[in-house]
């Protein structure tokens, strides 16, 4: 090997303007929905957090005396078919909704980015057996994979955890792949490579940069279809176990008494609305911030 | 060149297909639960009995013949019988399959209407509150749980104003809660989509030289701006199909309706291997094909996307 | 003459609707659809193969069977006039009636009934329930062509209840023989009612049997039944299903959630119909292998720790009695001594717990000893109020220090759970019109032994009753097992089991036969709405 004469570019010395800036202040600033859903989002984390503190009665302090009592100055949401406080369950209830979409989307973007990374960049035969395992797992429906994953592990929170997680692994790892490629013909890697850089180098210092954007977008609207999953398998019997409160579940708990008691099904069906919407506008907003003209095929 | 494309992605399909069958069939029969126990359960009968029927049944043959013998009848267009019923499993789906797809269909009619509607009155008027509002209210309509919104429905028009039956199905009365209620969580896709794409669209040039010729806003939009809009939503709406027949599984027990979502759900939870097996086989290879009508859909409009 | 012609006929007609509405005795309406709501279970629906109740609800009304059971719980002839049992309790010799006919226009004879049993036994029919249900059963042998034989191996007192039952109701040899596997979809009796069609998970319609004249003395009347068709149809969610039945789509419905009952009880469209059913009520099994309800004294205080009326009457809203043993009040047999034996008291499980070497270490209201937490694992279903009745029990076991962990899991899974002994609580019930459903729960073989009960007493016990024909000796030995099985605090009872039916106001003459589930609906009219 010929001793190099000339400079060697390293990302300090590669262009930046081929690294778009991540977000903009103003851009934030315009689009009023995200700011204000991620507001919502942080409260709702800070009230999450001190749940303990904050909830009125034990979420699971059992009074059957003072079952399916409408909401009143005592029980601000009112009280289910075992007397137990909703409101309380309901910010506990938080904790559990957020923790689980949270972890399902870590457990679903990192072997996702990994998977994507490698597909993307090696090619050939892995890239088509990867491809082709992403294919299959999006070949079920999201839900039904899910099911599956709990009905084989047990149902249990911890398993509806990683069941959607798994379930979220291909959309992921097409979104890299997809974007890996795209950033490879692009010139400034082809300039890496031509001066010898090495693969992992590249993919680190120049490829993961340009298709960090899009994974935020992607993880933040995948949060918002975690929460929902999870709930649903809740509400299927095969996620959160009674007594522990969980928004999906409290919502199967008064399927039977929604004439009786409606206020049962509403609180929670409400707080997953307005939870998973904050998600979604924040993620739209982030996405029209972070490129309007970008296109994902989900 | 375009025949050796389909070609290429057909073989490919293959694979994925096996694959599929494969994956179902192992987890099937990792699932905790027997079947014989669970049919002689009610009689209280013996762990003699339910060895009998297990082998009646063929399911004490070691796994690897038990695949083969799937395997080998499903190539036939056998797909067996239920453990449970004991009628055959493709009887069985093509009986429950019209319900779904009646769904479905009613149900991205809803989303299409819904969010092609509140995309276009954002596009056109683009950061106004407007603009916010139908996003908003799509968004919106997407977050909301489908058991929730179900349920909401359902304590709405039928337990208080007993307008619209809660349960079964067979007229359009029975069809109109499910199809909102499922058309409406996939309705905030499909209206970003249609807002994103119709504002790239009116960006164009074309639309700016129609403008200057004078043609009426009206004309504008709905003779050039729309056409081109939904292109790219249409083949959105062919993957939101398959997200709606997952969504099938919740919407079809809240109301108690027939249909392969809940048909695969009982299936699982008793498992019942052949229904199980069946009905992934087959939405394994709806999957497949609509996949390959939209690759090829993208391939025909964009040449550049042609050799990924 | 074509003018005079539909005149007459028009006044003949007119005269003789006139003189039959004037003899008819009874009010009942003639005519008329009833629209039925039913579960659904995915199973078939052969009564000789399949298990489930829900097929017993419509083809009750399709097969006769060889005895009835009236509401006493006495025998009385069906499709045989008489029947003689040998002293040795070995061999009943069945007389049939000689005016039967099968619906597909074949006689009923002796030859019909060796056949029907004949294919119960027979492996190749995988009976889940019917099999069972003869015991001992050893053959059948045709004397001729209107008596039979049937030879038992050992004495049986169950068998005049099964065969009482829709689950060994005689059907067609000729329909059987020529629809073999799908005979579940063209099925074939001598009943009141002849299935019309059966869409699977959308209806099934039956329609009368005009020749129908050979009903038994438990009905209200003989000939043609008073109903033109039945039509059964699926409603899987309780929770909509009383609105189903508000909204006019059925005129029956059963297994109405006990919180909507109350508001159709009132109404005057509607009546409540409420059924106690025998057998095993809600009960709670103790793994007795698996610590720590191994120890006796643990799970006693287990049962004194349940409050029993507070979960009536929270969940079950007073619809359904408090349970005090492994039968239900209205089960033949059940001793009323187990009433008194565990009432619900808190301070006494304290105690025994105490006693067990439980203490509360570390003040955090839970017990503990040798470092363990006093922890209970339990494995619920999702249906029959389980998980809610649950929730309560975990809450009332937690004043007295114990903590329970429950999942719910599918029925599947839940019997391999309990098969495997990974539980220490499972709940269950069985409703069956024989005290020998006990047998099942805590013989050590027994099916569903979920208590994991070794008790040679027991056993025996159980195994005698059985064998046992005269009914108060029979009931001297349930009562002397009801005991033993409390005393060893093998089930935490909850509550009988009650149906609750409702159906429209106009619905009329409808009654429950003795196993509470199956609707005797040869009977059955609807009144015109006023």
């Amino acid at each position: 090997m010929t001793k190099r004469r000339f400079p060697i570019p390293t990302r300090k010395t590669i262009p930046r303007r081929e690294i778009p800036p991540l977000v903009t202040r103003r851009q934030l600033r315009r689009n009023k929905g995200a700011l204000l859903s991620l507001a919502f989002l942080v409260v709702l984390t800070v009230v999450a957090i001190l749940a303990p503190t904050l909830a009125p009665y034990d979420p699971l302090a059992v009074a059957v005396e003072e079952q399916l009592l409408p909401p009143s100055s005592n029980h601000w949401a009112g009280t289910d078919l075992f007397g137990r406080d909703i409101f309380s369950r309901l910010l506990f209830g938080a904790r559990v909704s957020l923790l689980v979409g949270v972890v399902a989307v870590a457990i679903a973007s990192v072997p996702g980015l990994m998977l994507g990374l490698i597909a993307g960049y090696n090619g050939r035969w892995i890239d088509g057996f990867i491809m082709r395992v992403m294919d299959m797992m999006l070949a079920f429906p999201g839900i039904l994979l899910a099911l599956s994953i709990v009905a084989l592990l047990g149902p249990c929170l911890t398993n509806a955890m990683i069941a959607v997680g798994i379930a979220g692994i291909p959309n992921y790892t097409r979104l890299v792949r997809g974007s890996v490629l795209a950033a490879k013909r692009k010139q400034f890697v082809r300039a890496a490579r031509a001066v010898g850089c090495r693969g992992w180098r590249i993919v680190f210092r120049h490829i993961l940069p340009n298709i960090f954007a899009p994974i935020l977008v992607l993880a933040t609207l995948d949060l918002a279809w975690a929460i929902l999953n999870a709930s649903s398998l809740s509400f299927l019997g095969l996620g959160a176990q009674p007594p522990t409160p969980e928004w999906g579940g409290m919502l199967n708990e008064g399927r039977g008494y929604l004439r009786q008691a409606p206020w049962i099904t509403a609180a929670p069906g409400l707080a997953i609305m307005l939870t998973v919407l904050s998600v979604n506008l924040l993620g739209d907003g982030l996405r029209d911030a972070l490129d309007p003209r970008m296109r994902t095929r989900t | 060149m375009m025949l050796q494309y389909i070609g290429r992605r057909l073989i490919i399909a293959i694979p994925v297909l096996w694959g599929v069958t494969t994956l179902v069939f192992l987890m099937m029969h990792l699932l905790p639960g027997d079947p014989a126990e669970l049919m002689l359960a009610e009689s209280g009968g013996s762990s003699q009995s339910i060895a009998q029927l297990r082998h009646q049944l063929g399911l004490d043959d070691p796994l690897y013949v038990q695949y083969g013998r799937f395997l080998a009848n499903a190539l036939r267009g056998d797909l067996g019988r239920s453990i449970f019923t004991n009628r055959p499993v493709t009887q069985t789906i093509l009986e429950q399959l019209p319900h779904t797809v009646q769904l479905a269909v009613a149900a991205m009619l809803v989303a299409a209407t819904i969010g092609t509607t509140l995309g276009i009155a954002a596009a056109l008027n683009r950061n106004t509150w407007v603009d916010s509002l139908c996003v908003t209210i799509a968004v919106a309509g997407a977050s909301m749980p489908i058991f929730w919104s179900g349920l909401l429905l359902i304590l709405l028009f039928s337990s208080l104003l007993h307008w619209l039956p809660a349960t079964g199905q067979g007229s359009l009365k029975h069809l109109i809660m499910p199809a909102i209620v499922l058309g409406l969580a996939s309705s905030g896709t499909i209206a970003r989509l249609v807002r994103s794409s119709m504002l790239e669209v009116l960006g164009q040039e074309y639309i700016t030289a129609a403008r200057s010729k004078g043609l009426s806003e009206r004309l504008v939009v709905c003779r050039h701006a729309l056409k081109n809009t939904l292109i790219p939503v249409i083949t959105v709406m062919g993957l939101q199909f398959g997200y709606l027949l997952g969504g099938t599984v919740v919407t079809e027990t809240i109301f108690s309706r027939q249909g392969l979502g809940r048909l695969v759900v009982d299936a699982i939870l008793w498992k019942d291997f052949p229904i199980v097996q069946g009905t992934v086989l087959l939405a394994a290879a709806v999957y497949t094909v609509v996949n390959l009508l939209i690759d090829i859909s993208y391939a025909v409009i964009d040449p550049r996307i042609r050799y990924d | 003459m074509n003018r005079t012609k539909p005149a007459s006929l028009a006044v003949i007609t007119i005269v003789l609707v006139w003189i039959l509405a004037a003899c008819s005795s009874a009010p009942a309406v003639k005519g008329g659809k009833l629209i039925y709501g039913l579960t659904l279970t995915p199973s078939g629906i052969d009564p000789h193969v399949n298990a489930s109740s829900e097929l017993g609800i419509p083809l009750t009304s399709v097969y006769d069977t060889l005895v009835w059971q009236d509401l006493d719980g006495e025998f009385v002839p069906g499709l045989a006039e008489s029947w003689d049992v040998s002293d040795d309790g070995l061999t009943y010799t069945f007389h049939l009636r000689q005016d039967v006919k099968f619906h597909d226009g074949t006689p009923f004879n002796a030859q019909a009934v060796e056949f029907n049993l004949d294919r119960i036994v027979d492996p190749q029919t995988k009976s889940q329930k019917a099999v069972f249900m003869l015991g001992p059963y050893d053959h059948a042998e045709v004397v001729d062509d209107h008596t039979i034989k049937v030879y038992l191996k050992e004495p049986f007192a169950p068998l005049l209840d099964s065969l009482s039952q829709v689950y060994l109701g005689m059907a067609s040899p000729a329909a059987v023989e020529k629809w073999g596997i799908d005979y579940q979809m063209h099925q074939v009796g001598t009943g009141p009612f002849m299935v019309k069609e059966y869409v699977p998970t959308d209806h099934l319609t039956l329609m009368r049997n005009p020749d129908y004249n050979w009903a038994s003395t438990i009905f209200g009347h003989q000939g043609p039944a008073y109903l033109e068709e039945i039509e059964f149809r699926f409603f899987v969610e309780p929770a909509t299903r009383v609105l189903a039945l508000e909204a006019g789509e059925a005129h029956v419905m059963g297994e109405i959630p006990p919180q909507d009952a109350q508001r159709l009880s009132d109404a005057p469209d509607f009546q409540l119909i409420p059924v106690a059913l025998p057998g095993a009520p809600l009960q709670v099994f103790l793994n007795t292998e698996r610590p720590p309800t191994d120890d006796l004294r643990v799970r006693q205080a287990l049962i004194y720790a349940t409050d029993r009326k507070a979960i009536v009457a929270a969940i079950f809203k007073n619809l359904s009695p408090a349970a005090y043993g492994p039968l239900n009040a209205v089960t033949i047999g059940y001793d009323e001594e187990v009433a008194g034996l565990y009432d619900h008291d808190p301070e006494q499980a304290k105690e025994l717990l105490k006693e067990a070497g439980w203490i509360d270490a570390d003040g955090d209201g839970l017990l503990e000893k040798d470092g363990q937490p006093l922890r209970v694992e339990a494995y619920l279903m999702g249906w029959g109020f389980m998980p809610e009745v649950a929730q309560l029990l975990q809450a009332q076991f937690k004043t007295v220090g114990v903590e329970m962990q429950s999942q719910v899991v599918a029925y599947p899974a839940a019997l391999e759970a309990a098969r495997e002994g990974k539980h220490n609580l499972i709940p269950f019930s069985l409703s069956s019109s024989d005290p020998d459903i006990l047998r099942t729960f805590f013989h050590s073989d027994g099916g569903f032994n979920w208590a994991k009960v070794q008790d040679p007493r027991l056993d025996a016990l159980l195994e005698e009753g059985a064998r046992t024909l005269d009914p108060e000796k029979r009931e001297e030995i349930y009562a002397e097992a009801q005991q033993i099985i409390m005393a060893e605090a093998l089930i935490i009872p909850i509550r009988d089991y009650v149906n609750l039916n409702a159906a429209s106001a106009q619905v009329k003459g409808l009654r429950y036969d003795s196993r509470g589930w199956f609707p005797w609906l040869y009977d059955v009219y609807l009144e015109e709405s006023k």
